[in-house]
């Protein structure tokens, strides 16, 4: 691990969605560069808390601090996290049926360009840049012409996801379950999109339930997530423990 | 008791019998005579809630007459489309003068006469067409026939290459726009067709459409108003589809003060087939209401309607679908689909399917929903760094395009483009105006 500045630094953060509390203090620092892997049962809170860090509005923060790359992330906008390089693959990608995926792909990424002060890519130049990416996940020319998502495979939602990760260039890439539901290929092929990505000022969290992932992609830190709150974090040692024995162990010594 | 669809249908007319009509003149006569008879549709007719026949029918003077309509202003002027290069120009109703030279021009298997001309020719074809006609005895039909100077006969034949979409583009100056229109597609005949309706601020437009599709022919049907100031219209459009006929018509629109679109689609034969779908996308405090009905007669005919709604504020959207399948038909399917997205919360949707379903061997599916723009789709777009206001408009753009995605492959490519691009223009008056 590396002494440099956080770049995504959560204090103590405690999140309400319909007034049950979802998040319980929870603390997590990322640094540039690193992978960090997050595992925890159903229902313990990971969507919730990459959800609240994209800025979904449907979670209140009651408590905490984020700060993303020095900068207070509670007071952005989505599309303002987003332009400042935060990234979600969301966990249940949304169907727009109607919007052409390429059509979605090209708009979304000169928003993010002209937000950076980057030239928009004309139609030409986006299609270059997507002929270089979509084959990393083994996507064709076809995904362009269909809608957003729209009937797609779940393992083809996941890969386009991975598609946008690559053509948005994030700072911080957060994968909700992007491994859920993919064969063997194309866990693969989404390992290699992510392994693409990886660099020294490129942060990603890999929210999974398997660390069959993590052979592929090997994280720097793998936390234990449990009601709400951080409760070890380890080496990818510590996924193979709770393949081997589950949740359990951990949860008894949380009481 | 009758059932409403019952008393939507053909009525025998006390003292001028449908069957008598031998001329243009005879037809003026029998309609003349049933505006004496019957009274404008009311609003307990439950078609009639949103728009009434008053909206329809222009001002009379105290003996009668219709009050002399100055010519009002120009209004939004139509440009021709251009993915074709067959354009039939109609102005007030009458084959627009600087193009008298289009009616020679129509040569790919296209022919064009005037309804006199037509029944003075050929009346024995006229009244076959005008008796089994699923719109002849509406009260606006007949008001259209006795208002009007004459109509056009359209006649396609199989010789036509379908993949050059023909235009008919529909003009007027004046204040008060009767027009009337019988396309006639002859056996194994195929047309793409876009139709246009220009605006002028205060106008009222009355258009009636009578089709006929014979055996195995296929008309796509691109319908496409433009909006104007202030102006109140109403179309009645009628089909019939003979054995393996399709029928696919998709409108655009964009409302008015009050529109209205009454479609009736009798599929006689065998395996004919119908689509009706539209994309209705509402600027403020325009209306419109769509009414269709499709009556399916013969066994193994197929419909399908699809209408999305989109209303800004104070707009009114208004789709009554019917469905009737006949007794003793078999093998036939009809979905109907609508789906509304109140731009405004300050604004109406109203969707409502009537089936009469009076045959076992049926598939038959409905559904309507109503929403506003989806919360999680919003949230998605702007997660890829897209503004709340170009999330919205993307996803206004989608909800419009959807239509289209359905609309059969088969149409040509022209045709295609032109529903893409008039939509496209909605979509864009519409994001400012629903504060988008
Ligand atoms: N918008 C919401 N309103 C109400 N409850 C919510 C909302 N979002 C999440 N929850 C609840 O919060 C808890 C945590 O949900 P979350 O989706 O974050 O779990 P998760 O760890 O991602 O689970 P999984 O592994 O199944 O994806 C669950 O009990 C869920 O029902
Ligand atoms: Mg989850």
């Amino acid at each position: 691990m590396n002494n440099e500045q956080p770049l995504l630094d959560v204090r103590n953060l405690w999140i309400k969605a319909q007034d049950q509390f979802i998040l319980n203090g929870l603390d997590l620092q990322i640094r540039p560069g690193e992978v960090h892997a997050i595992m925890g049962p159903n229902g313990s809170g990971k969507s919730t808390l990459v959800q609240s860090l994209a800025g979904h509005p449907g979670y209140t923060i009651e408590k905490g601090e984020i700060s993303f790359d020095g900068e207070d992330l509670l007071t952005l906008t989505p599309e303002e996290r987003a332009r400042r390089g935060l990234f979600l693959a969301f966990q249940y990608p949304v169907e727009i049926s109607g919007l052409g995926n390429g059509y979605f792909l090209k708009a979304a990424v000169n928003a993010v360009r002209e937000a950076r002060g980057q030239i928009p890519y004309d139609a030409v130049e986006f299609l270059k840049a997507f002929r270089e990416l979509a084959p990393l996940v083994g996507l064709g020319q076809d995904f362009l012409e269909r809608g957003v998502n729209a009937g797609f495979s779940g393992g083809e939602k996941k890969r386009n996801e991975i598609l946008q990760m690559l053509l948005l260039e994030p700072r911080l890439a957060l994968l909700d379950e992007t491994d859920s539901g993919l064969d063997v290929d194309a866990l693969k092929l989404v390992a290699r999109g992510v392994n693409a990505t990886r660099s020294k000022d490129r942060s990603i969290v890999l929210v999974t339930h398997y660390q069959r992932l993590l052979d592929y992609i090997d994280p720097d830190v793998v936390h234990v997530l449990i009601k709400g709150r951080i409760v070890r974090s380890g080496t990818r040692e510590l996924a193979h423990e709770i393949e081997r024995g589950g949740y359990e162990p951990l949860l008894a010594t949380m009481a | 008791m009758s059932s409403p669809v019952e008393s939507f249908r053909p009525r025998a007319l006390p003292g001028s019998s449908p069957t008598r009509i031998r001329s243009w003149d005879d037809a003026l006569k029998h309609a003349a005579k049933a505006l004496e008879i019957h009274a404008p549709p009311d609003r307990h007719d439950e078609r009639w809630l949103y728009t009434r026949a008053q909206d329809f029918l222009p001002p009379l003077t105290d003996s009668g007459e219709i009050a002399a309509s100055p010519e009002s202003e120009l209004g939004t002027e139509l440009t021709p489309p251009t993915s074709s290069e067959e354009v039939l120009l109609l102005e007030d109703g009458k084959l627009g003068d600087p193009e008298a030279r289009r009616r020679d021009g129509l040569r790919h298997g296209v022919t064009l006469r005037t309804m006199r001309e037509a029944w003075s020719e050929d009346p024995a074809l006229m009244k076959r067409i005008a008796l089994r006609s699923p719109i002849r005895d509406r009260y606006f039909v007949w008001w259209n026939t006795a208002h009007l100077d004459d109509g056009y006969v359209v006649v396609v034949s199989r010789e036509r290459p379908h993949h050059r979409p023909l235009q008919i583009l529909w003009r007027s100056p004046n204040a008060l726009a009767v027009r009337r229109l019988l396309l006639i597609l002859e056996p194994g005949a195929r047309l793409d067709l876009v139709e246009c309706e220009a605006a002028r601020p205060n106008q009222l437009r009355h258009l009636v459409r009578d089709i006929h599709l014979e055996r195995e022919a296929t008309l796509h049907h691109a319908l496409l108003d433009v909006p104007g100031v202030n102006e109140n219209w109403l179309w009645t459009t009628g089909v019939v589809a003979d054995e393996k006929a399709a029928y696919h018509a998709l409108g655009v629109h964009a409302g008015a003060r009050k529109a209205r679109h009454e479609i009736c689609v009798d599929l006689i034969g065998a395996r004919a087939h119908a689509t009706l779908d539209a994309a209705v996308l509402l600027p403020s405090k325009h209306v419109f209401d769509l009414q269709t009905e499709i009556v399916h007669r013969a066994d193994a005919t197929e419909s399908r309607q699809l209408v999305h709604a989109a209303t800004s504020a104070r707009a009114t959207a208004v789709y009554g679908g019917t469905i009737v399948v006949e007794s003793a038909t078999k093998g036939v399917v009809a979905h109907q689909q609508s789906r509304g997205l109140l731009l405004d919360p300050a604004s109406d949707i109203d969707s409502r399917p009537e089936l009469h379903i009076r045959s076992d061997d049926v598939l038959c599916t409905h559904g309507a929903s109503i929403g506003a723009i989806d919360p999680e789709g919003l949230f998605y777009l702007q997660s890829r760094g897209l503004n709340a206001s170009q999330a919205r408009a993307l996803l206004l753009r989608a909800f419009a395009l959807r239509v289209l995605e359905t609309f059969p492959a088969a149409a040509s490519a022209a045709l295609r483009t032109t529903l893409a691009e008039r939509l496209e223009v909605l979509v864009r008056l519409l994001v400012p105006e629903a504060g988008l």
